[in-house]
């Protein structure tokens, strides 16, 4: 074990996972899969508000602005609904890959990682640009 | 689940493939993004809500009521978690990146580390959430 861990610290050619950086990765899975069931949990609510705001919306008969935030709304649901499953690839995969030492479902579990990342990135993009337009049409609304 | 590899593949232990590398090499910059895209969206949802509360004491000044105060600060405490996430996020990525870069097995620990302290900062930021968009669901009819 004193080994391992001395050789950890050179610069060898591979990069080996010694025990402490399984124990945090097993943590890392374990947090990964409860946060992915709250994002279920999240996206179902979503999916509640989203066919609430549809409703609303046909009983108004909907205004250009209105189409613009269902339209955010809907690619805000659909990337909550792949971060989650993404999440959830990342912590079940990784923890049989732990389990079987098997480095091809570790491989996959951390592709699934980066899926996860790219669909948030996606998300708080939408997000943010959500908050621009809503700051600048505050403005606008103002001063108007 | 089905195209999982069968287990006669498995090694005595893990190990970071090229393929891994590169893919990690590519959270890693998500994760910076995603972290720098956070610190931009609490600046543009703190000046939102600046903004809408200067607009609206401009109109009635004296009408703040203690339920706003309230709202005010569990705002602020929800901006001030987010904040905390990116950092942590960004501190993932840097180790990530370091660790991929140098070979080292210790900064890919607290890259880990850090992983988990997102994942757990997230959580609770995703009950916010989640208690947020019940409420805003079942008072919009």
């Amino acid at each position: 074990m004193d080994n391992k861990n001395i050789l950890d610290l050179d610069l060898s050619d591979e990069l080996h996972l010694n025990e402490a950086v399984k124990t945090n990765l097993r943590k890392a899975f374990k947090w990964g899969k409860i946060l992915a069931i709250m994002l279920f949990i999240f996206f179902g609510f979503m999916v509640l508000f989203y066919f609430k705001l549809l409703t609303a919306e046909t009983r108004q008969a909907g205004s250009s602005v209105q189409t613009l935030i269902t339209i955010l709304l809907l690619t805000f649901t659909i990337c909550v609904f792949f971060s989650a499953f993404n999440l959830l690839g990342f912590a079940n995969r990784g923890m049989i890959s732990l389990e079987t030492n098997n480095n091809k479902v570790f491989s996959i579990s951390i592709e699934s990682l980066k899926g996860y990342f790219k669909f948030y990135g996606i998300f708080l993009s939408i997000i943010t640009l959500f908050f621009v337009i809503a700051f600048f049409s505050m403005f606008a609304i103002f001063f108007n | 689940m089905d195209n999982l590899p069968p287990f006669e593949e498995n090694q005595e232990e893990l190990f970071l493939t090229d393929f891994m590398k590169k893919e990690l090499k590519r959270t890693a910059n998500w994760a910076t993004f995603i972290s720098i895209a956070t610190v931009v969206f609490c600046g543009m949802w703190g000046l939102n809500v600046l903004s809408s509360i200067i607009f609206s004491s401009s109109e009635s000044l004296s009408s703040t009521t203690p339920l706003e105060v309230f709202v005010l600060i569990v705002l602020i405490f929800i901006t001030s978690l987010i904040i905390i996430s990116g950092v942590i996020l960004f501190s993932f990525s840097h180790h990530l990146k370091n660790a991929l870069k140098n070979k080292q097995a210790q900064s890919l620990n607290i890259s880990f580390d850090y992983l988990s302290k997102y994942f757990i900062f997230s959580s609770v930021l995703l009950i916010f959430m989640i208690i947020w968009i019940i409420m805003i669901t079942f008072n919009l009819g």
